[in-house]
């Protein structure tokens, strides 16, 4: 996967803007918005497959970027952080949504018919090869069943072609355990999507 | 068939190979900023702000403890006070559920 949308910055000019953005500079965070949205939604949009979801998320990464900037203190890299924010947020939508469709049920029984809003959704990511869009809805499918920590990794590696090291850094596991988590994760979609294609010949 | 059917879990497993970036809606940043001064202009989330700060959380729950000390301390005085007045009086504070009430 091409890195060409992302405006290439210098870890030097990053470290800059960051120390700008502390002392409260708005075109240091201009710069930063412009330079790392398309990793920031990317990462999203791979664990939500709904671009208006990861579109909001993303908003949501910036606003908390903006607020606790003074808090990065550089023991990883800038990118790792961000990756670390972007992850945390679609995780907390993920959890709020299996938590409304848990209670879906309830809410439905008064009056309130939710349960197309609590499905997931049935985008696919915007970035997939038209001839490959069939299968790889049903691969998100799946990916959408694996345990947390295996959705993570899979997706991060999968779609957002991170390597082992930085979603070691990310997810803070070793490196043993991301491979590990990977390889699980492919198991258990071969399983799932075996049980799909057996039940639905 | 369960090879068909291995051999297309294998095609699908690679479906997301040569996957694209995607790029968020034009003018992401304008609408961030829109977003951002919604955000710092409703009254209710400066008030979570300023509550959520641990010093400020912390002294409201000091206050509140304290304020809780000195009603009790008072309730108690003033049980006392009732005590000693009922002493004065002769008058005997029995319980209906007190066994050895006349």
């Amino acid at each position: 996967m091409g890195d060409n949308s992302i405006k290439m910055i210098r870890h030097e000019d990053e470290q800059e803007l960051i120390q700008q953005l502390i002392r409260g500079d708005e075109s240091a965070f201009r710069q930063i918005v412009e330079t790392r949205k398309s990793l920031v939604y990317n990462t999203v949009l791979g664990l939500l497959q709904n671009p208006e979801d990861a579109e909001d998320v993303t908003q949501e990464v910036f606003i908390k970027v903006y607020e606790v900037i003074h808090q990065f203190k550089g023991e990883s890299s800038f990118s790792t952080w961000l990756y670390r924010i972007a992850v945390t947020k679609s995780l907390e939508l993920i959890r709020k949504g299996k938590r409304k469709k848990r209670f879906a049920f309830i809410t439905s029984l008064f009056g309130e018919n939710d349960e197309i809003r609590h499905d997931p959704p049935n985008d696919i990511h915007p970035g997939v090869l038209m001839e490959n869009r069939e299968n790889a809805s049903k691969l998100f499918e799946a990916i959408r069943q694996l345990p947390e920590n295996q959705r993570v990794a899979f997706t991060l590696h999968k779609v957002e072609g991170v390597p082992y090291q930085e979603i070691s850094e990310i997810m803070q596991m070793s490196v043993s355990a991301i491979e590990s988590l990977i390889h699980r994760a492919k198991t258990n979609l071969k399983k799932i999507l075996k049980d799909y294609y057996l039940n639905n010949k | 068939m369960e090879k068909d059917i291995t051999k297309h879990i294998e095609t699908v497993l690679n479906s997301l190979d040569g996957i694209e970036k995607a790029e968020p809606q034009p003018f992401f940043y304008t609408r961030l900023l829109a977003r951002m001064e919604q955000v710092n202009a409703s009254p209710w989330n400066k008030w979570m702000v300023i509550l959520s700060k641990p010093a400020v959380a912390v002294g409201i729950l000091s206050f509140f403890i304290v304020l809780n000390g000195i009603m009790m301390f008072s309730q108690g005085v003033q049980e006392d006070d009732n005590a000693s007045v009922a002493n004065d009086y002769l008058i005997a504070q029995h319980s209906i559920y007190d066994p050895n009430a006349e």
